[in-house]
């Protein structure tokens, strides 16, 4: 494993913990609700009521960021205790906090606070409508294109591979994108469980809101490059870092172009840092040689 | 269009256990014609496309994966038996499976 040049990689929303074994690994249980805990002191109390078992949070949209974000933040902790260590970070969109703090770029407090401003700020937008995400599975890009052709405030936000998309816009007109696209034939199109138009034009003006509280923040140079999903560059500096945090918001993003390109760079090991294997099921629609490890299969 | 031979059957059946044996972690005696594919494998679109990728290269077929979509729309496939006499069609008719729905 030791040849191997290694990337973590941060899922952003996670809802579902009930099958995931990494609370029965050593240190990361005491780990994970020693965070816990000190989130539920700093941005919402009520998230000392997570348990794994249970499906508490499973639609409250802010707490499912911050949960995904600690339990990210843990089981870096965990991996590096047992000699894993990163030589690259990515996010997979609001992975990125999570992604940051393992950099040294910010402190844990200061991600908890990121994440909670940025929802406040999107929280203004959303209220004036209804919004959301959604997933379609199936079809080739210009296919979705063509379907978008009579849905203009729908937007393609991210391609996951050459089959799998996600788009964003109002509720809607991605009801209707859904309809479409299943009679074009694509397996699996739905909405997904946000209400959140994330990676669209839509957030720019709370995106602009959001960058005042970014920069206002104790932000450092990362220790470990950051590989960017929005333009594939490979991150360092503070100013690139503000830049991204407030960007990651409202740009498309290309988690296939980002892995094609990690790819490229050499790294042949990826660890999906969230319970759950999305990234790693998506990985098999990308071609190359290297290894992609669920948090199971990282910690056995 | 592929040759379809007495073989094909038991080829096809062999691949689909053990792709969702693999994939789903489970033994590959757990599985049976009747095992439903999402309920008891926990099976997802995403396997789907993946098997389907591998056929369309183990028998170098072609057809577009949205034709299969379309015609899955219509005749929809719950367990591992159905899966397997649709990828059959699938084998049998390429692009001209619509034709049959």
């Amino acid at each position: 494993m030791s040849d191997s040049t290694t990337v973590f990689v941060f899922p952003a929303f996670v809802r579902d913990y009930h099958e995931d074994k990494s609370f029965l690994a050593k240190g990361f249980s005491d780990y994970f609700y020693q965070q816990l805990t000190l989130a539920s002191e700093i941005v919402d109390s009520d998230l000392s009521f997570f348990h794994p078992e249970n499906q508490t949070f499973l639609d409250h949209e802010l707490r499912t960021q911050y949960l995904a974000f600690i339990y990210g933040c843990s089981i870096s902790n965990i991996l590096q205790q047992r000699g894993i260590l990163p030589n690259y970070l990515c996010g997979y969109s609001m992975g990125i906090y999570a992604a940051l703090v393992q950099g040294g770029a910010i402190s844990f407090e200061n991600g908890l606070l990121l994440i909670r401003n940025a929802f406040q700020e999107i929280s203004y937008t959303t209220m004036t409508g209804r919004f959301g995400m959604a997933g379609i599975v199936g079809l080739k890009k210009d296919d979705i294109k063509n379907i978008l052709k009579s849905l203009p405030d729908v937007e393609i936000v991210n391609q996951n591979s050459i089959y799998s998309f996600v788009l964003s816009g109002n509720q809607q007109d991605l009801e209707r994108a859904i309809e479409l696209a299943r009679e074009e034939g694509a397996f699996h199109a739905r909405m997904l469980n946000v209400t959140v138009p994330y990676h669209s034009h839509l957030l720019k003006s709370p995106a602009l809101q959001f960058a005042k509280f970014v920069y206002t923040l104790d932000i450092h140079s990362l220790k470990i490059p950051l590989v960017s999903v929005l333009n594939q560059e490979t991150l360092h500096t503070r100013e690139d870092i503000k830049t991204e945090l407030v960007e990651n918001l409202y740009k498309h993003f290309n988690w296939h172009a980002t892995q094609e390109k990690m790819l490229s760079l050499g790294m042949t090991r990826f660890i999906e840092c969230g319970p759950g294997k999305s990234l790693k099921k998506n990985a098999k629609f990308i071609e190359g040689t290297y290894q992609f490890l669920s948090m199971d299969e990282a910690l056995k | 269009m592929a040759q379809i031979t007495e073989n094909t059957r038991n080829e096809v059946k062999e691949v689909v256990y053990d792709f969702f044996a693999d994939e789903c972690e489970v033994d590959v005696s757990e599985i049976s014609d009747q095992t439903n594919i999402i309920k008891d494998l926990d099976g997802d679109s995403l396997m789907f496309l993946e098997l389907i990728e591998v056929f369309k290269k183990k028998y170098s077929l072609e057809i577009e994966l949205k034709t299969i979509g379309k015609y899955a729309v219509k005749n929809p496939v719950q367990t591992i038996g159905e899966l397997i006499d649709m990828q059959m069609l699938i084998i049998e008719h390429e692009d001209r499976i619509l034709e049959l729905a």
